[in-house]
């Protein structure tokens, strides 16, 4: 059966005009399989009425893009006129609009298409994807269904409520919680700062799991939140990918200096910690070049020794210096490193105060992740490596979120099997590179 | 002069301890290397006589 071509026409700010034709192309991509009939102000001609051919053009569409950016918002032509005749039109079930987010629009939510479902699906903005290809690849799919669905159903749609009181009200709530969250702003709290478009989102939360004073808990990112994080799934791979080429290098070079080793069994002990340091050094930078950046993170990792925990490496980059010596040393018993070793999981700081022992770089790192591997403990069942990653007051607003993704999804799970893959290949290589052995050894 | 990873990070964590100035100039190289870099990076070429008479001096003998 041969497909009705549908009319769409694309509103947009001239700053966007780039992504306007990238998006252009992928509606042409769409147009293979569902024809469509694209316009957009471009195809207005010499001499013709801009205003009578936006009009005439809308009036004719079976679907209106909008493509959303502040400055799509701020602009009077897209914001005061099409919006209006596309919601009109909208009302009376004459067309689709499709708010496509290209970037961060704050009070998305409380502005005339809130309540229309928005492209890309999770909310994340179209120019945050790496390539941006990607986000529009992923609306262009949404498109897709949505044409599907008017081929098969017709449009259906639910009135956009437009009463100027009703969106006062909406401005007011906001205001309200604006101004709370600024009287709340010196207050420290657990929970996840939410800016106001944040909380409005309520509808689309995301729920981690995170252990909180010792007990396993879900906690919501909204989505807002969730689609201002750097792309974990993209660090994750690329760290991976770092990881593996670390590992083998490592483990060569550990096997090719064996039979350099000193005879002497305490120097060779030592010699094989050096080893071991420089593998966890590499993973230490390995994460915070991944996902947060080297020079506002620092990553560490303690040993157990004398029963306590006690510095080993630190990464790089980070621009307050630490000497592995430098770092708090943690008790064995008590405290964060304890509890995630307990619980075998990550714990976050700020959810978990009640745990935290203060130390002697506290006025630096402000939050910080705390994780132990499960292999590798000594009688009493403590882990005899900790892993902290910590964010100081200039990245600390910024990452948070990604230490909370960090520990749902397991990184700590991700670097263990990364060490225990060193350690078991230079034990089959070396049978006294055994882990217990070589932590008690001194670095200096 | 030209040093293996394993060369340049057991400096780095050489000068790291005990607080070094060279801490700096290594960790510089260390990272331009490995951050620019699409392609695992084995060896760091260091151009500077001093700072590669003190990554010599760092290696322990294995």
């Amino acid at each position: 059966m041969k497909k009705k071509i549908l009319k769409c026409s694309i509103s947009y700010s001239h700053e966007d005009l780039p992504i306007r034709k990238r998006f252009n192309t992928h509606l042409n991509v769409i147009s293979r399989t569902h024809p469509l009939d694209v316009w957009c102000d471009m195809k207005i001609t010499l001499g013709e009425d801009i205003n009578e051919s936006i009009k005439n053009n809308f009036n004719k569409s079976d679907i209106i893009f909008l493509l959303v950016s502040p400055d799509f918002v701020d602009s009077a032509n897209c914001f005061e006129t099409e919006i209006n005749m596309a919601i009109e039109r909208h009302n009376k079930n004459e067309c689709l609009i499709v708010p496509i987010i290209i970037s961060e629009v704050v009070n998305l939510n409380a502005l005339p298409f809130g309540s229309l479902e928005r492209a890309p699906k999770n909310g994340r903005p179209v120019k945050s994807y790496r390539p941006y290809d990607r986000g529009f690849a992923e609306v262009a799919q949404q498109v897709i269904e949505m044409i599907d669905k008017f081929y098969k159903n017709g449009i259906n749609n639910t009135p956009i409520n437009t009463n100027k009181d009703s969106d006062k009200n909406v401005n007011k709530k906001v205001n309200k919680k604006v101004n709370n969250k600024t009287n709340n702003k010196t207050k420290k709290t657990n929970n996840i700062e939410l800016t106001n478009n944040e909380q409005n989102c309520s509808s689309s939360v995301v729920k981690y799991r995170v252990v909180q004073e010792g007990e396993l808990k879900e906690i919501a990112i909204p989505q807002g939140v969730i689609s201002k994080l750097p792309d974990y799934h993209l660090s994750t791979v690329k760290f991976i990918q770092k990881m593996e080429d670390i590992l083998n290098n490592c483990t060569n070079d550990y096997i090719e200096s064996i039979n350099r080793f000193s005879r002497r069994k305490a120097v060779a002990d030592r010699q094989r910690l050096v080893k071991f340091r420089t593998f966890l050094f590499e993973i230490a930078n390995s994460i915070a070049d991944c996902y947060i950046g080297t020079f506002n993170t620092r990553v560490h990792f303690r040993r157990l020794i004398d029963n306590q925990y006690k510095g080993l490496v630190v990464s790089g980059g980070s621009n307050t210096a630490t000497k592995a010596s430098d770092l708090t040393i943690m008790p064995c018993n008590s405290g964060m490193i304890y509890i995630s070793g307990r619980l075998g999981y990550p714990l976050i700081r700020s959810y978990n105060e009640s745990h935290h022992m203060s130390g002697q770089n506290d006025n630096i790192w402000v939050e910080h992740l705390t994780c132990t591997f499960k292999d590798g403990s000594n009688a009493q069942g403590a882990p005899f490596l900790s892993m902290g990653i910590s964010l100081n007051e200039t990245t600390v607003r910024t990452y948070k979120n990604t230490l909370r993704i960090m520990a749902y999804t397991r990184l700590d799970i991700i670097v263990g099997q990364y060490i225990n893959r060193f350690l078991n290949k230079c034990n089959q290589e070396d049978k006294n590179f055994i882990l217990s052995d070589i932590m008690v050894k001194s670095f200096k | 002069m030209y040093f293996t990873r394993f060369e340049m990070i057991n400096a780095i964590l050489s000068a790291q301890d005990n607080g070094d100035k060279e801490y700096y100039d290594l960790m510089r190289i260390y990272q331009k290397n490995t951050q620019d870099s699409e392609t695992f990076i084995k060896s760091f070429l260091v151009t500077d006589l001093e700072l590669a008479d003190y990554i010599k001096s760092s290696y322990f003998a294995t």
